[in-house]
């Protein structure tokens, strides 16, 4: 795995860890949790270096 | 009151999330399915003497997702070589299908062939986003058997090298041209996504991305094995200029152009164009090929519906049958002037584009035979064009 990719994850993984904190204790409305999950999905995967 | 819609707020969360994590891993098993799904190729009963590692041409390729195998078909007597290349745009399944078929039907007598049917096997192993292609195409053997061939991505798995470039700088690496025409540029700059196309990486790289390590021990195959003949086989949008076509470096020319006119044209009656390898464009296998090694280097295309824009609705029968309403529309605008291929019928099936790719490579190997005597390689037991066409039915010539 090369250290750009490894950046690149890095990054994903604060992006996730923010939307779930967003999620999880500052979203009140509903359609904008659901917003939240939708990004949480593919950002999981990539993750998960799952294609 | 106020704790009412906290616990309201908390089982919302609490819920969505559920679901989040359902379809992450839903998706998720299902991409890691097809990443492993492992295609039931059959040597048994076929000409196949033995099969190598692409890995032997570089070693950088050992243990990596882009190892395939290079299964070998060796007549008795010594003759010509040539390489026949599937899968290199995962998008194409007929070029990966008749690769198939190839290599458990042909029986060569004299001379050896190569066959790699799915040289870039990390775009097997995904789907391009939002093109709502299958993830599989199935067919039915005469036995009864079903099996089950990967449809994949046009490019490699950006698990096996993420992230893209902006700017893919394409660089023939540390080989030395030996037929570079004049006034050719040797590297070249392409669109970020670029990188992880097979088929703009050659000459190849050997510790360059997974992509171009590939490229490279192509490259290398062919130089090491002094291989005579390489045919890349290939797919193309019906709305694409180079359809129904060989692609043929300067050095193929008049083999392409011979094959063409006395074999599948005059005795077959297939029409087919030839066009030229353009100089300046850069990575291909017609180009880059015939430009550092010896071989004569050709490309096949042939129409495949279920990757043009114009398509409808996008499934596995439209991936096999290549029948298309909206293609039927479009090949009634101004006389089919915007399609490149006839698609009057309305359909244009996988068996026709498969037969076409094995009438063609057939035409080529003969032809290299006649005006190289030495080259010549015999292959018994090929599949007919006319048989292919009227039982439109790939699974019959599968094992």
């Amino acid at each position: 795995m090369s250290l750009t990719t490894i950046v690149y994850l890095v990054i994903a993984a604060i992006v996730f860890l923010s939307v779930l904190y967003n999620l999880v204790t500052k979203e009140e409305k509903v359609v904008d949790k659901i917003a939240c999950a939708m990004i949480l999905v593919p950002l999981a995967l990539r993750l998960l270096m799952i294609k | 009151m106020a704790s009412n819609v906290k616990k309201k707020g908390i089982i919302s969360t609490c819920v969505i999330l559920a679901v989040a994590i359902f379809m992450a891993v839903y998706a998720g098993m299902s991409f890691n399915k097809k990443r492993n799904f492992v295609e039931d190729v059959v040597t048994e009963g076929s000409a196949v003497t033995k099969t190598m590692k692409l890995s032997t041409y570089n070693s950088y390729l050992a243990n990596t997702f882009g190892d395939v195998d290079i299964y070998v078909l060796e007549g008795e007597e010594p003759g010509g070589q040539a390489l026949i290349l599937g899968g290199t745009h995962a998008n194409e399944p007929a070029g990966h299908m008749a690769a198939i078929v190839m290599l458990e039907q042909f029986k060569p007598t004299k001379g050896t062939v190569y066959v790699i049917p799915d040289i870039c096997k990390s775009g097997l192993s995904h789907n391009d986003p939002l093109e709502g292609t299958p993830q599989y195409i199935h067919f039915t053997t005469a036995d009864g058997n079903v099996r089950t061939f990967h449809f994949g991505s046009r490019a490699s798995n950006p698990i096996d090298q993420w992230p893209d470039p902006d700017t893919y700088l394409h660089t023939s690496g540390d080989w030395e041209p030996l037929h570079l025409p004049e006034n050719a540029q040797t590297t070249q700059t392409l669109s970020g996504s670029e990188v992880r196309n097979q088929n703009r990486c050659y000459p190849g790289i050997a510790n360059g991305t997974l992509t171009e390590k590939v490229s490279y021990a192509v490259t290398n195959m062919i130089k090491t094995l002094n291989i005579d003949m390489i045919i890349d086989l290939h797919e193309s949008s019906p709305e694409y200029a180079v359809n129904n076509a060989i692609v043929a470096h300067a050095n193929a020319m008049e083999i392409a152009g011979m094959a063409k006119a006395l074999t599948l044209e005059e005795e077959k009656g297939i029409a087919i164009k030839v066009e030229p390898s353009p100089i300046n464009l850069r990575g291909l296998t017609h180009r880059e090929l015939g430009d550092y090694t010896d071989a004569f280097a050709l490309l096949c295309e042939v129409g495949n519906p279920s990757q043009g824009r114009f398509r409808g609705y996008t499934d596995e029968e439209l991936a096999i049958t290549g029948k298309d309403p909206c293609y039927k529309v479009a090949s009634e605008i101004h006389n089919g002037a915007l399609l490149y291929v006839d698609y009057s019928s309305g359909d244009f099936p996988i068996s026709l584009r498969v037969a076409r790719h094995i009438a063609t490579v057939a035409a080529l190997i003969d032809e290299m035979g006649y005006e190289y005597p030495e080259k010549e390689i015999i292959i018994d037991n090929v599949p007919d064009y006319d048989e292919m066409v009227a039982a439109d039915d790939l699974g019959l010539w599968l094992r």
